[in-house]
């Protein structure tokens, strides 16, 4: 349900990281497993927008950082679902 | 299950592994892997092989083939079609030789002398024959010129004659001469055959009437598929194409194919 874009800017908002740790932190923080395909087809997808970029690799592992573009669609998306948690919270509530 | 999930790298595209597989692999070897991890990377490979290349490829070739259709509706328009019908009957004989007839009259409607000086009367194809390209004129205008007769009875032949221009009244008028030629044959036709048979012709007066049972029409556009369709039609035969030529290219690029063949 959650969208592994959102889910790796939002692991990479606090700090460069790997797919690895990526990979783990989401798993901490969301409780979602993301599968290695899914999470390096986010990576694509967020490289080729420019919201992340590849820094040099350390041991074989590229880590990623966030970039100010990304950062500010991040925030963007998590308006907008902040919002629509508020709203579904609080319908939830009046039923 | 890694050693599988490492084999199932291969189901990416090249570019994108140019660009990831060292760290791909690495994280492949990184991860305690489930059996959902190895249904994720097989979903995610071949999603991202259509996105790429096949995608890419699929539509150019569907759209050059689009565009080659439109280029060539566009620079042969489709020609307007004027037809008339005569019927041409033997009252006196009942076995006379109508499809025999019929076969000598279209060589004579079609002949080179006659075309060439409708070719002149009407302008026809003015820019071909300024260019001096006459032959090429005489050929055009009798691959436009349809004689074709059906035979209800033996001494009988109902014939449409047509002709196609990209000019509806040209197209009329060059059906209507088709036409007074036709006529004028058959009765030319039945003189010299008088010459020929004597005494026996002069008691038939004449062997063979042509009677006009509808007159030549404006030309009109023949019913056949709009360019619209033919364009789309274009587009998915090109496509189908497209993908043909990009699942051979990868078949043939693929190194794990070219070992295995190298091993047979």
């Amino acid at each position: 349900m959650l969208d592994p874009s959102l889910l790796v800017l939002s692991s990479l908002a606090d700090g460069d990281k790997h797919g690895y740790a990526i990979m783990v932190d989401i798993d901490g923080f969301a409780g979602a497993h993301l599968g290695p395909g899914t999470l390096y087809g986010a990576i694509t997808r967020l490289e080729e927008r420019g919201w992340i970029r590849p820094l040099d690799a350390k041991e074989r592992r590229r880590p990623y950082r966030i970039t100010a573009q990304g950062r500010k669609h991040l925030k963007e998306q998590l308006s907008v679902l902040e919002r629509a948690v508020e709203i579904g919270l609080d319908r939830l509530r009046r039923v | 299950m890694k050693n599988l999930l490492q084999w199932l790298v291969r189901l990416y595209p090249r570019p994108w592994l140019e660009r990831y597989e060292a760290e791909f692999r690495v994280l492949l070897d990184d991860i305690d892997p489930k059996w959902s991890d190895l249904l994720d990377m097989m979903k995610e490979g071949t999603t991202m092989r259509l996105r790429t290349g096949l995608t890419a490829t699929v539509l150019a070739f569907g759209v050059i083939a689009a565009a080659i259709a439109a280029l060539v509706l566009s620079l042969t328009p489709r020609p307007y079609e004027s037809h008339a019908i005569v019927t041409i009957r033997s009252t006196y004989f009942r076995d006379y030789p109508v499809p025999d007839q019929m076969r000598t009259l279209a060589q004579r409607v079609t002949s080179r002398d006659f075309l060439r000086r409708v070719i002149n009367e009407f302008n026809l194809y003015p820019n071909l024959r300024s260019s001096g390209e006459t032959e090429r004129v005489i050929e055009k205008v009798r691959k436009g010129i349809r004689i074709s007769s059906q035979f209800p009875e033996p001494a009988r032949a109902v014939t449409q004659v047509s002709f196609d221009y990209s000019d509806p009244q040209l197209a009329k008028s060059m059906t209507d001469a088709l036409l007074t030629r036709l006529i004028d044959e058959n009765i030319r036709l039945q003189e010299s055959e008088r010459v020929t048979h004597g005494d026996t012709f002069e008691k038939a007066a004449l062997w063979s009437t042509a009677e006009l049972i509808s007159t030549s029409s404006i030309g009109q556009r023949p019913l056949g598929p709009r360019p619209t369709f033919v364009i789309a039609l274009a587009l998915v035969e090109g496509s189908q194409l497209g993908l043909i030529f990009a699942l051979l290219r990868r078949r043939s690029s693929s190194p794990g194919q070219s070992t295995s063949a190298l091993c047979i």
